[in-house]
């Protein structure tokens, strides 16, 4: 399983800035291949930021400072002149909170194909429109109304409606910050059951509060401590046999 | 018992609290009545005026006709006519208005060829003299005695002298005779000076506005660049006309009491406004949805374009149009540049030499002839209906633009 080309994202000593306040301490962490991987950790403990690297999202952040290598298939993308535009397409990204465009429900999914001009014709672009909502199995719930505002829509399937947007350009890897913190057990449930069924296609990488959540669905997990990596591995094996103290602290409840 | 008495005090405190508003709106309410009452009360007037109909004998145009004479012959004869008193007390001079000999000549011109008829009425307009007596601005003694006025309402009771719509202010530029000058060259001037300044200021202070919000690093010349535009909004607007005059008019050599000049002054001033409502307005659109569009991918370009500029436009054209209420009505910068000179020319483009609308109010309401009085307030109030339009607009866009988020 763990062999060096299944490794989709490798990273090497990355340290992260904010300022003259350090975020994240020389983070060493390999991604793989189709594979769910989960960020685990207490509250301002770095994941986010770390999730956000991997976009560079940080980008935005006017006094943020990325220093280390991030490699996607082998290509560096923690540089001056790597594109965001063009990782962005590569890499796609789902939100704490489900924030769909002030737009119809079609205009959403559409967008990422409008903005990087994605498609030759409008009936090219409806069927992707339409499969995309398929996959997320939100299509038979709205098929009635595609053309309404996405805003009323539930925030279950406001969520699920970000992740169709996400995969209509066809990413590699889906980054997913606390995509469930703001919904109801149910809604929960279906994102979690989507998660499994993406990754089969997709490398995804979660950052969750919810250990059960990393435990339900994910493949490997990374417990973020501080702004360290504390420990890495098998999400089997950390949760049932944690190395470190802190690592067993956390996921029985006595820190975090 | 503690409880009840904190309550009780709470209650006196939101009475208070909500009555002083109230207060506040009634007076505010009352303030603009009387402000409008006043305006409108002595501005009305200047929308009629009056006409003598007088009876000449055969007009046969020739070059040595004197059309004086035949002028006030005919008045004469006409008082004689309709039994006035004192006839030799009576003011002829300063019955009818100065354009009255040349009209005479017009009529006669076209009837050239007309010999059939003895005589004819035509209609001459009165003075401005007269026309404030018959509007009750002007009694006996202090331009004209007391035979004349009672001559005035004698022919007015006759029916010799009617009220006519005065169109006269919509058609003519300045004067300086108060029954001829119109507000059609300061019109004009201001509307060639507001629209370029729009397209100056918006195009200037929307790009100058997403630059400092989206583009620009935050360091500390970034940081001054906001304190001076912050600093602009609040400098009085006689040192904006001194900056027009010294960069745009000397320097630059934009010809003097231009509307092209003054638009450049005003889009000065009407800046900073715009730049901060610009920036205001940006940086309220939620981060989510910037975050968003950056995380599918999206350029700077494209997340101003499709998501900033759209869901700002309501507060940045707010801001739009309450700077250029202000600019609209603002003098002082426009007296600087040469603008406050008297035209009777009708501005006919953005080179020529042209007052804007509140200019002329000043200028009218700085006459030392009566009849100007009038032709202020009735300035005055075309002003305030045109802000009036102007706000209604802004509103009407507003509601149109507005994205429910």
């Amino acid at each position: 399983m763990s062999d060096i080309n299944d490794k989709k994202i490798l990273i090497k000593d990355v340290n992260v800035f904010y300022g003259t306040k350090q975020a994240l301490f020389d983070i060493d962490l390999h991604i793989l291949s189709q594979q769910v991987t989960a960020f685990i950790g207490p509250s301002g403990c770095g994941k986010s930021t770390f999730l956000r690297c991997l976009n560079k999202m940080n980008d935005m952040i006017d006094n943020c400072v990325v220093k280390g290598s991030i490699k996607i298939d082998n290509d560096e993308i923690n540089a001056k002149h790597v594109d965001p535009v063009a990782l962005r397409m590569k890499v796609g990204m789902v939100f704490q909170k489900p924030n769909p465009f002030p737009k119809s429900i079609f205009e959403n999914v559409a967008y990422g194909l409008k903005i990087h001009g994605l498609c030759n014709n409008k009936a090219e672009m409806e069927e992707i429109v339409i499969s995309s909502l398929e996959k997320v199995g939100l299509f038979n719930e709205i098929k009635d109304r595609l053309h309404d505002s996405a805003l009323g829509l539930s925030g279950g399937q406001q969520q699920r409606l970000c992740i169709a947007r996400t995969i209509a350009i066809d990413p590699e890897i889906i980054l997913m910050d606390e995509p469930c913190s703001a919904l109801d057990p149910i809604a929960t449930a279906r994102i979690e059951s989507l998660i499994e069924e993406l990754s089969i296609k997709y490398t995804i990488v979660i950052v969750t509060h919810s250990m059960q959540q990393a435990a339900r669905v994910s493949d490997n997990t990374a417990f973020f401590h501080m702004g360290k990596i504390v420990e890495f591995g098998k999400t089997s094996s950390i949760f049932s046999n944690p190395k470190d103290k802190r690592t067993e602290d956390y996921i029985t409840g006595r820190i975090g | 018992m503690i409880k009840n008495n904190i309550a009780k005090k709470r209650y006196i405190i939101e009475f208070l609290f909500k009555n002083l508003g109230l207060f506040s709106i009634v007076s505010t309410i009352v303030i603009l009545f009387i402000l409008m009452f006043s305006i409108f009360s002595k501005g009305y007037t200047s929308f009629y005026t009056h006409y003598l109909t007088l009876e000449v004998p055969l007009l046969q145009h020739n070059d040595n006709a004197n059309y004086e004479e035949i002028l006030y012959g005919s008045l004469n004869a006409m008082l004689k006519k309709s039994n006035i008193e004192n006839i030799d007390k009576i003011q002829t001079s300063d019955l009818l208005s100065s354009i009255s000999i040349s009209e005479l000549q017009n009529v006669a011109s076209t009837l050239k060829n007309k010999n059939n008829a003895e005589s004819h009425k035509i209609e001459l307009l009165v003075s401005s003299n007269v026309d404030m007596v018959l509007k009750h601005y002007l009694g006996a003694g202090y331009l004209l005695n007391e035979e004349t006025i009672q001559a005035i309402e004698q022919l007015k009771k006759q029916g010799l002298i009617q009220t006519r719509f005065n169109n006269l202010f919509f058609k003519n530029s300045d004067s300086r005779y108060p029954e001829l000058a119109g507000i059609k060259g300061a019109f004009l001037g201001t509307l060639y000076t507001i629209s370029l300044t729009i397209i100056f200021s918006v195009i200037i202070s929307i790009g100058a506005g997403i630059y400092l919000e989206e583009f620009a690093p935050k360091n500390r010349l970034i940081n001054i660049i906001e304190i001076n535009i912050n600093n602009l909004a609040a400098v009085p607007s006689i040192v904006f006309g001194l900056l027009g005059l010294t960069i745009f008019q000397h320097f630059l050599g934009v010809p003097r009491a231009t509307p092209l000049l003054a638009s450049f002054v005003l889009t000065l001033m009407s800046l900073p406004t715009i730049i901060i409502a610009t920036r205001v307005a940006l940086s309220s659109v939620p981060n989510s949805i910037k975050e968003a569009a950056y995380g599918m991918g999206a350029s700077k370009v494209q997340v101003v374009i499709l998501h900033l500029l759209p869901l700002s436009m309501p507060s940045i054209l707010t801001g739009i149009i309450i700077s250029i209420s202000r600019v609209l009505g603002e003098t002082a910068p426009l007296l600087m540049i040469g603008m406050v000179a008297f035209m009777n020319n009708t501005p006919s483009s953005i080179l020529s030499n042209a007052v804007a609308f509140p200019v002329q109010i000043l200028l009218w309401s700085d006459s030392p002839e009566i009849g100007f009085i009038e032709k202020a307030s009735a300035a005055s109030m075309l002003l305030l209906i045109f802000l009036l339009f102007v706000n209604w607009l802004s509103i009407y866009l507003r509601n149109k633009f507005e994205v429910k988020l």
